[in-house]
Order: C-alpha cells, then sequence, then structure tokens
C-alpha cells in the first residue's frame, strides 16, 4: 500500500514539473519570438495596406511566422479597425485562403463565456464573409451579455442593412461604450445613419443610439427632440443623458419640458447637473426659471467658482 | 522635393499612414518618439505634418510655436486621433492645428487632403 501511494505521488510529482517546464518553455519560446513577430507585424501593415488599397493579391511575410495566422488576425484587426471606405474584398479572399474564418469559427463555437466573446470580438474586426452570419446569429441568444453583444457586432458587419433590426432587437440597454462601439462598426460599414429616426424610435437602445449622433456631430437642430425625451422618456437614464446633450450642445433649457425631470433628482444629481451647467456656460439668468431660491444661490456660487469667464446678463 | 513627418508611438499606424501616402512626390519621414521628432524637425523644415495622437499637444501653443515659428505658416499640422469630443477638437484647432481628421480613416481622403496641403 505504501509504495503504491509512495508511486503515486512520484507520478504526481513527475507530472507537476513536467506542466511548469513545459508552460515555462513555452513562454521563453513567445518572449524570444517577440521582436521577430513586432518586426513582422511592422513590415506586414505595409504590404496589407498595400493589398486593401491596391487590391490585388501579395504575399504578406507574416504568414511565414510561428503562429502566422492568429498574429494575422490581430493585424488585420487592427488595420482594418483604423480605416474605413475600402473594398474588403482583397483582405477578406486572402483570410479565408489562409483559413481564419473557419479557425475563428471553430473556436467561438468550442468556447463559452468571455473567451467565446473575445474571439467574436477579432471575428467583428474582420471584413464580412457569407457563412459567419448563419453561423454567429445563435449566439444572439447566448447566456453572456458580452457573447451576445460581441455576436451583434459581428453581425452589424456581415449584415448591415438588417443593423437597426438588430440593435432594437438586443434585449438589454446599450451602455455609452457599447454605443460608441457600434457606431465604430456602422461607421466602417458606410450605412448611412439619420438621427431623426433613431431618437423618434420607440426602442430605447436606437434612441441611444440617435442621442449619441447628435451628441458626437453637435447637431443643434435636435433641441426639440431632446427636449421631448427629457420630459416623456420613461427610461430616467436616457431623459438624463438627453439633458446633458442638451448642456454639452448650448441649447436653451425650457421649464415646461425639464420641470418633470428635475423634480425627480436627488440631492447628488441636481448638484452635478448644475456643475455642469455651471462648466459649460449658462449663465444664473439663462436657468433661474429651473431651480428655487436656495438653489438658485448655489448655482450662482458654482459660477463663480469657475475661472471661465461668463457672460452676465 | 516636399517633405513630410508622421509622428505616432504606434509603429503599425505609422505604416498605415505612410503606405496611404506612398507615391506622393514627397519625401516621407517618420519618427516614434518625442526625442527623434525633435531632431527631425531642428534639422528639416517639413511642408506637413502628421501627429497620431493627442497626448504631445496637451502643452497646448508651446508645441505649435516650436513647430511653426510666426510668422510662417509652414508646416501645416494634422492630427490624426481617436479622440471626438468637440472640446479637445475646438481646442486643438485653436492652438493651431490645421486639420482634425478622427479614425477610422478613409485613405483616399487623406490622401486629397494632403495633396492639397502640399500644393
Amino acid at each position: 500500500m505504501g509504495v503504491w501511494l509512495y508511486g503515486v505521488l512520484l507520478a504526481l510529482q513527475v507530472f507537476a514539473i513536467g506542466w511548469v517546464a513545459v508552460r515555462l518553455l513555452g513562454g521563453w519560446l513567445r518572449q524570444r519570438r517577440r521582436p521577430r513577430n513586432e518586426l513582422l507585424m511592422r513590415r506586414s501593415a505595409g504590404e496589407l495596406v498595400r493589398l486593401i488599397l491596391e487590391e490585388e493579391d501579395r504575399a504578406i511575410p507574416l504568414e511565414m511566422a510561428v503562429d502566422g495566422a492568429r498574429l494575422m488576425v490581430e493585424l488585420c484587426g487592427r488595420i482594418g479597425a483604423a480605416l474605413y471606405g475600402y473594398s474588403p474584398t482583397a483582405m477578406a479572399q486572402h483570410l479565408v485562403h489562409l483559413g481564419v474564418y473557419q479557425r475563428l469559427l471553430r473556436q467561438a463555437e468550442r468556447r463559452r463565456g468571455l473567451h467565446r466573446a473575445l474571439v467574436l470580438k477579432r471575428l467583428s474586426d474582420l471584413p464580412p464573409q457569407a457563412e459567419v452570419e448563419s453561423r454567429v446569429r445563435p449566439f444572439l441568444r447566448d447566456s453572456s451579455r458580452e457573447v451576445r453583444f460581441a455576436a451583434l457586432l459581428v453581425l452589424l458587419a456581415a449584415v448591415p442593412q438588417e443593423s437597426l433590426r438588430l440593435i432594437a432587437e438586443f434585449d438589454e440597454p446599450l451602455t455609452a461604450c457599447e454605443v460608441g462601439e457600434v457606431l465604430h462598426q456602422m461607421r466602417r460599414t458606410l450605412l448611412p445613419i439619420a438621427y431623426r429616426p433613431l431618437m423618434e424610435s420607440h426602442h430605447q437602445n436606437l434612441q441611444r443610439l440617435g442621442l449619441c449622433l447628435v451628441h458626437q456631430f453637435a447637431v443643434e437642430d435636435a433641441d426639440e427632440l431632446l427636449l421631448g425625451l427629457v420630459a416623456s422618456s420613461p427610461d430616467r437614464e436616457l431623459a438624463m443623458a438627453s439633458l446633458y446633450v442638451l448642456c454639452a450642445l448650448h441649447r436653451p433649457l425650457r421649464r415646461r419640458y425639464l420641470k418633470h425631470c428635475l423634480e425627480q433628482l436627488s440631492s447628488s444629481e441636481r448638484r452635478a447637473l448644475m456643475r455642469r451647467m455651471a462648466r459649460e456656460g449658462y449663465a444664473p439668468s439663462q436657468v433661474q426659471t429651473l431651480w428655487s431660491a436656495h438653489q438658485r444661490a448655489r448655482y450662482a456660487q458654482y459660477v463663480e467658482s469657475y475661472k471661465s469667464t461668463l457672460v452676465w446678463s | 522635393m516636399a517633405r513630410i513627418l508622421i509622428f505616432a508611438s504606434d509603429v503599425l499606424l505609422i505604416e498605415l499612414v505612410r503606405t496611404t501616402l506612398a507615391g506622393l512626390q514627397a519625401e516621407i519621414r517618420t519618427a516614434t518618439s518625442w526625442a527623434d521628432f525633435d531632431r527631425l524637425t531642428a534639422r528639416m523644415v517639413f511642408e506637413v505634418v502628421l501627429v497620431l495622437e493627442v497626448a504631445p499637444l496637451w502643452c497646448g501653443r508651446a508645441f505649435f510655436r516650436r513647430l511653426r515659428p510666426r510668422p510662417l505658416r509652414r508646416p501645416e499640422i494634422f492630427v490624426i486621433a481617436w479622440h471626438q469630443s468637440d472640446e479637445t477638437v475646438l481646442s486643438l484647432l485653436e492652438c493651431g492645428v490645421d486639420q482634425y481628421l478622427t479614425f477610422p480613416l478613409n485613405p483616399a481622403r487623406l490622401r486629397s487632403k494632403v495633396i492639397r496641403s502640399l500644393g
């Protein structure tokens, strides 16, 4: 019995030492390959951009590296994310030839949770392929939110004509960062987007997208829509975001639209809003109808505490 | 021959822009560090300077005065970055940036803008 136990412990020790040695060796080899890979990446970046612009197939030095397909995915993702308005055909054909799509789709199907989301995110950075849509669509019903969002990004690139429907059907509110990612993806697909139908829609995610567009492009004509959202949106977070966009655009803040929203603010939220208004340069007389006498005095303090030149009218 | 300087700490972005501008009647130099940038701008006169990040410009007007002493109107300064907030863009334009472009970048558009600047 004692000998048997000793044998098992010895085998476990050997296995553990072997496992650690393999990991250390792998890390050392990766470290050793890194400078060479970086150099290859740099050389390949120029070749890849030439391939995109001239649309003719050419050899990419990175393919010769160990783990070349993975590095090519990384490079194509980074270059693809920084460019738009080019024909993706040449890059896509090159990646198909390397078998990158099949490999990523297999990985996405095999892995779970954040690992699956990461693979899908890599896929969303690449030019879309026909088979990607059918194989990624089931991930929209995955239990992990990250996976569902990454699948949404892939589908936005693969079927841009369905973008608005896909965003409307996404079952949870998108965060500000996610809206930014969605806009980035839509910009790459060159899909024309108008802010008005988005903001007039009844889907909160589309409204968020419209709000982000209005803010990003400083659409001053949208103030009626923004005031409408502040006054009537059942989503308080969206109403507050609209109010902040109004402030950022320096539009008039009309009491009859804002009254309901302002009444619901906690004291800390009210102070934050006052600070924002003071920072954006609203004179106390411009916003005096919004606040009570006590709050007006506090607002005047905020205005005086800012170093920007304000016109007191 | 006209000279173009590209500054960025990310070498991939430098390659991207350099390849986009390849074929122009201009000599393209690149800098990946602040020291390189200073050395090149002290030695040569550039027609166009492309800065692919915003961080070096946080020091404000000092950067632009050094790069383009008054009353010179050259080099033209292009900034290409991921920042989209109007405050950042406006403050850079006020400081003296001639063109502000955001990523993702349209290669044809960048090329045409640089050609126009080179005259």
